[in-house]
C-alpha cells in the first residue's frame, strides 16, 4: 500500500487535480445571459415609442445594445461580482453608453491588462505623444459589482457599439 | 489589491487592437459579429462563467456614387465624333459588387454649368476605363463595371457624336447611371440586387440599399446617376491687315503709295471672340517681317499708344521675345474685339 509520505508533491498535485471538477462542469450556481438587439423607433398614436428586437440588418454605422442580465441562483449571497465584457470584434464602444444599477464601471485599452475610469485612461500616438484615451480606443468594459448580490436576486449591465 | 489598482491608472500604453477589416466603406459583409461575456464571483467558481450572444453576421451595405469628372462642359467641335464626358463611379458600401451602367441625353430646357441645353448629342455609348492607358482609347471596350471592391472606383465614358450643324454655344447635358449588380463573378455581369424585405436572418447576408439621391434616380434605390454635358466652342477670329502706306515721296491715301524701299507699313492684327466665357493670360505676338525694320514706339492698342519697353503697360517690343510685337491683355471676358497696330519700314 502506499505511505502517502513519500509520494512526490507534483504526483500529489497531479492527484488533487484530477479530483477538482472543471468550472462549467459544476452546478451552476449563477446564471449569466448576454444578447445583442436594435432600437427600433416607432410612432404608436402620435406618440414616439422605442422598443427593442433582435438584431435586425447589422450594417456598418448601426448601433447595437448588448444586455448581460446575472442571477443568483444559489442560496446565500454572491460576492466580488465583476463582469468583463471585451468590445466585441469591428465594433466601437459607443462613449457614456455602459450603464449598470449599482456598479462601478472601468475600461482597458489594452486588451484587458488594466482598468480605470473612463477619464483616467491615456494611450500612446505613434509619434510617442500621450492622449486621453477615447471610446475607439477601447478594448474591454467592466462592471464591479458594488456589495453581494443576494439569493435569488438578479442584476443587469449593458452598453451599446457601432458596427465599424 | 485596490492600492495597485490606482496607481495603475493613467498608465501610458499604445493601443493593442488593430482594426481587421476597417475601411471608408465600413465592415465587410459576412462578418459574424460576436460578443462574450465573463461572469466572476464567490460563487462563480475557479474561471468564471461565461456567456455569449449568439453572433450575427454584418449585411451587404449598398451604396454606389456617381460623380462628373470633368467639373465643366467637354468643348467640342461641330461634327466631332467620340466626344468624351468622364465620369467616377465609386463603391462606398461594403461589399464587392457589379453595376451596370447606362447613359441618357437630358431634355432641351435643363441647366447644368450656367448654360441650357439645346440639343442631343448622337450615337452615345459608355465605355469603362481598362486601366492600360490614361484617358479614353480604342483599348476601353467594356460596357459594366466588374468586380469593384469597396472603397474602390472606375473611371467611365461617356462617347457621344456632335453633329456638324451644331453651332458655338450649343449646348448637350447627358445623364450617367451605375446600378448595383451582384459581385462575386469575375467576368461575367452579375444578376440584379434587391433590398431584402422582411425579418433579419442574423446567419445570412441581407441586403439593404442606403445610396443617396442621384442627379436622375431616387435615394435608396441601389443607384447613382450624374450629369455631364458638351459645348461647342465659339470660333474667334484674327485678322491682320496692312492698315496704311506712307512712301518716302510724301504720298497720300488719294494719290496712292507705293510699297518700296523706305515705305512705312501700318500693319493692324485683329482677334474678334464672339458669345460668352472668359480668357485668362491671352497674349498677341506678330513677328516683324523679313526685311523689314520696326518703328520705335509704334505699338498702339485699341487705340492707346504702348512704350516698347516692358512696363507693365501691357505691350512691348523684343523685349518679351526678339523682334517680336507682344501684347498681352491678361484676362478678359467675351464677346470682345482686341485690335493694336505698329510700323515697319521697309529695309
Amino acid at each position: 500500500m502506499f505511505n502517502l509520505r513519500h509520494i512526490p508533491a507534483v504526483l500529489v498535485a497531479v492527484l488533487l487535480t484530477a479530483f477538482q471538477l472543471p468550472a462549467h462542469a459544476a452546478p451552476a450556481s449563477v446564471e449569466v445571459k448576454s444578447i445583442a438587439e436594435r432600437e427600433i423607433v416607432g410612432v404608436t398614436n402620435g406618440k414616439k415609442e422605442t422598443r427593442r428586437a433582435p438584431v435586425d440588418k447589422a450594417v456598418p454605422g448601426d448601433e447595437i445594445v448588448y444586455t448581460t442580465t446575472f442571477r443568483n441562483l444559489a442560496d446565500k449571497p454572491a460576492a466580488n461580482i465583476v463582469i468583463t465584457n471585451p468590445v466585441p470584434n469591428d465594433s466601437i464602444y459607443k462613449g457614456d453608453s455602459a450603464a449598470g444599477a449599482n456598479t462601478v464601471i472601468t475600461f482597458s485599452v489594452d486588451g484587458g491588462k488594466q482598468y480605470a475610469a473612463a477619464g483616467k485612461l491615456s494611450v500612446r500616438t505613434k509619434e510617442g505623444k500621450t492622449r486621453p484615451a477615447q471610446p475607439a480606443d477601447y478594448t474591454h468594459i467592466r462592471w464591479t459589482y458594488k456589495g453581494t448580490l443576494g439569493a435569488g436576486k438578479s442584476g443587469e449591465a449593458s452598453f451599446r457599439a457601432f458596427i465599424k | 489589491m485596490a492600492r495597485k489598482w490606482l496607481m495603475a491608472a493613467g498608465i501610458l500604453v499604445m493601443p493593442a487592437i488593430v482594426p481587421s477589416s476597417a475601411h471608408a466603406a465600413g465592415t465587410a459583409s459576412g462578418t459574424l459579429v460576436s460578443n462574450s461575456v465573463l461572469l466572476q464571483c464567490s460563487l462563480c467558481g475557479a474561471g468564471g462563467i461565461t456567456s455569449a450572444a449568439p453572433p450575427f453576421v454584418v449585411d451587404n451595405k449598398v451604396n454606389v456614387s456617381v460623380t462628373d469628372d470633368d467639373g465643366a462642359a467637354s468643348s467640342v467641335v461641330a461634327g466631332q465624333a467620340s466626344a468624351v464626358s468622364a465620369f467616377a463611379i465609386s463603391n462606398l458600401g461594403n461589399t464587392v459588387q457589379d453595376y451596370s451602367l447606362t447613359v441618357a441625353n437630358i431634355a432641351g430646357g435643363a441647366a447644368l454649368f450656367g448654360r441650357t441645353d439645346n440639343f442631343d448629342a448622337a450615337a452615345c455609348m459608355v465605355r469603362v476605363e481598362s486601366g492600360a492607358t490614361p484617358g479614353y482609347d480604342a483599348a476601353d471596350t467594356a460596357t459594366f463595371i466588374n468586380e469593384l471592391i469597396p472603397d474602390g472606383s472606375r473611371t467611365v465614358y461617356v462617347v457621344c457624336n456632335i453633329a456638324a450643324s451644331q453651332a458655338g454655344g450649343d449646348l448637350a447635358i447627358v445623364s450617367l447611371a451605375a446600378a448595383t449588380l451582384q459581385g462575386g463573378t469575375p467576368g461575367m455581369q452579375g444578376g440584379a440586387t434587391a433590398a431584402t424585405v422582411g425579418v433579419d436572418t442574423p446567419a445570412t447576408v441581407d441586403i439593404v440599399f442606403v445610396d443617396a439621391v442621384g442627379s436622375d434616380d431616387a435615394g435608396r434605390d441601389g443607384r447613382h446617376s450624374a450629369r455631364g454635358a458638351y459645348l461647342l466652342g465659339t470660333p474667334v477670329t484674327l485678322s491682320k491687315t496692312i492698315a496704311n502706306v506712307q512712301d518716302p515721296s510724301g504720298c497720300s491715301a488719294a494719290s496712292g503709295c507705293k510699297v518700296v524701299r523706305g515705305s512705312i507699313l501700318t500693319y493692324r492684327i485683329e482677334l474678334v471672340v464672339p458669345g460668352a466665357g472668359s480668357v485668362s493670360g491671352l497674349v498677341l505676338t506678330d513677328p516683324i517681317p523679313a526685311d523689314m525694320t520696326y518703328v520705335p514706339d509704334s505699338i498702339v492698342v485699341n487705340g492707346a499708344p504702348k512704350t516698347d519697353a516692358a512696363d507693365g503697360d501691357q505691350a512691348d517690343f523684343g523685349i518679351t521675345s526678339a523682334n517680336i510685337v507682344t501684347v498681352s491683355p491678361g484676362s478678359v471676358s467675351a464677346p470682345l474685339t482686341i485690335w493694336f497696330t505698329f510700323r515697319t519700314t521697309i529695309n
